[in-house]
């Protein structure tokens, strides 16, 4: 059962080789180092004072406050419902189910892929970070990125925070992507709902809201405040749970699959 | 006949309450068989297969196949049937070779068999071409192809010729034809042709309005075709051919200038004839009236 599901997690796999969905997680997370590497390499002198005595920590946080704010939950909107309109798409969802896997392998295959995408997307935005910075560096030599080192720790830890944020969105429209046929579906009920929570973003109870997760967990303004972030980490993966599992109920009761 | 591989016993399905789509279908798929389910679009053949295949959810009735409940054993079942619903299921920015692989890891199967189905399928030369550029004959067999990755018993195939050319009928009604014959699969093969199905089928189930109107061997089929058919004779005058006749032959009924008969034998056609002309009528035209699945299906459901 488990070879089963380890194969069968390959083949998804395989599957998104060379698709949007894989476009679109390297393309995103190469987008904003790039320009950030523009801006340090187009105004050194409007930026090196200021990244001076800790220029890793300073980039590192302005990649990823600029990334957080829209592109990131854009990006995991987009990725989940790229991958599942592969099967939509090609009209595969048939050959799929007519395939000897059980419904579990057939929901959870896919959602793996879709979350070592997005964490995929995560490590490469690292990288380029970093790399960005340093060629940056190369032209410019009066920063001094060269003279401190990577705080790989912090960046890992970055990461990890990242990817727990966006575990609800990802459940939704996972969720969204399997029910709805057509793409555009699911992504503007991901936007609208994204949209709204900028609308909000002021409403004392905003750990309510999914979307807001990525936001709530890098906007400084949010992080005096601890007993809201836990709150909102505690709602972030009981959402998570609750709509993945009722995603998995929605897709085994179907009367039509594929 | 033969242990069935696949049987459905009072299978009843509708989409909304009150519009039936398959009612009280009972189906017998012989083991070794190539069974051609007929009937026109929309006759209720596609969701038939799409039931078989678990695609759609059992609304009333039982499906058996290799001898197991389909719902208690759907895995164990799956795993011996390969298929082809509708248009090929394919992924259009992988290559054909790469589309096999997807599904090898699937079945579970040795590596050395993309080859060879892609060398029962003629596909050798184009395995490394993205199935996007495939023409809709090569798609057709890499979906075949697909189909039979696992070598299964058992092949589900819907209308596989729709939408070919000639060429690429013929060449999937061998493929077909060869697949039964060389490594004994049992093919179940949806079409809306009937002489599509009477070149390759050895057995024959029609369906229409979901109602399984006919089921037998293509023996059984053709002669219920024999004696349904007509012979139609255009003459002069209907009214002394009528007179000419009707001590050897019943005349069905009077089409204008045309008097219509059983069908018989071609022996008795041509004494047909030879009466009229002993008799002075002047016969323009005489012909077996073509048993087409449209004609064939108003005969049968008037019965």
């Amino acid at each position: 059962m488990v070879t089963s599901f380890v194969l069968n997690t390959r083949s998804e796999f395989l599957k998104s080789r060379q698709t949007a969905a894989f476009w679109l997680t390297v393309i995103g997370a190469v987008f904003i180092p790039v320009v950030n590497f523009i801006k340090l390499v187009a105004r050194p002198d409007h930026f090196v004072p200021g990244f001076k005595n800790d220029p890793w920590q300073l980039i590192i946080n302005d990649n990823w406050q600029a990334a957080t704010f829209f592109l990131l939950p854009m990006y995991v909107i987009l990725v989940t419902s790229l991958v599942v309109q592969i099967e939509y798409k090609n009209n595969t969802w048939k050959q799929v189910y007519a395939s000897p896997r059980t419904l579990t392998d057939i929901f959870f295959s896919r959602f793996i892929v879709i979350h070592s995408l997005i964490l995929f997307c995560f490590i490469v935005f690292s990288a380029s970070i970093v790399l960005a910075s340093c060629a940056a560096n190369l032209i410019q030599k009066q920063y001094t990125f060269f003279d401190h080192p990577v705080p790989w720790k912090g960046l890992f830890l970055l990461i990890a925070k990242t990817y727990y944020s966006v575990l609800a969105i990802t459940a939704i429209q996972y969720w969204l992507s399997l029910r709805f046929k057509n793409f555009i579906i699911p992504v503007g009920i991901g936007l609208g709902l994204l949209i709204t929570g900028f609308i909000v973003h002021q409403w004392e109870q905003l750990y309510f809201h999914p979307y807001m997760y990525p936001i709530i967990a890098f906007w400084p303004s949010f992080q005096k405040n601890t007993a809201f972030i836990f709150k909102a980490q505690v709602l972030d993966v009981s959402w998570f749970v609750i709509v993945l599992m009722m995603a998995f109920w929605d897709m085994t009761r179907r009367r039509e699959k594929g | 006949m033969k242990t069935a591989i696949i049987e459905t016993g009072r299978l009843h399905f509708a989409f909304h309450k009150g519009q039936k789509i398959l009612d009280d279908l009972n189906l017998q798929v012989p083991a070794g068989s190539i069974y051609g389910f007929l009937g026109p679009n929309g006759a209720g053949k596609t969701t038939t297969l799409r039931l078989l295949l678990g695609l759609l959810k059992k609304q009333q009735g039982d499906i058996t196949l290799f001898g197991r409940n389909f719902q208690q054993h759907r895995i164990e079942i799956l795993r011996r049937i390969g298929s082809l619903i509708e248009q090929p299921s394919l992924y259009l920015h992988l290559t054909g070779k790469e589309n096999l692989e997807v599904f090898r890891l699937t079945y579970r199967c040795d590596k050395k068999r993309i080859n060879e189905v892609l060398e029962i399928v003629g596909l050798v030369q184009a395995a490394n071409k993205k199935a996007k550029n495939y023409s809709l004959g090569m798609k057709q067999r890499l979906a075949i192809a697909i189909a039979l990755l696992h070598d299964p018993e058992l092949l589900i195939l819907d209308e596989p010729t729709n939408g070919l050319d000639p060429n690429g009928i013929i060449e999937t009604r061998e493929l077909i034809k060869q697949l039964n014959r060389e490594f004994g699969k049992t093919i179940l093969v949806s079409s809306h042709m009937l002489a599509e199905v009477e070149k390759m089928a050895t057995h024959v189930g029609i369906i229409h309005k979901g109602k399984l109107l006919f089921q037998g061997s293509l023996q059984q089929l053709q002669q219920l075709q024999s004696q349904k058919s007509a012979v139609e004779v255009e003459v002069n005058d209907t009214a002394r051919a009528q007179l000419a006749i009707q001590d050897h032959f019943m005349v069905k009924h009077i089409n204008g200038s045309r008097v219509v008969v059983n069908y018989e034998s071609r022996e008795r056609s041509a004494q047909l004839n030879k009466l009229l002309v002993q008799q002075g009528v002047e016969v323009y035209q005489l012909a077996v009236t073509q048993n087409d699945l449209e004609n064939l299906f108003i005969q049968i459901t008037a019965q």
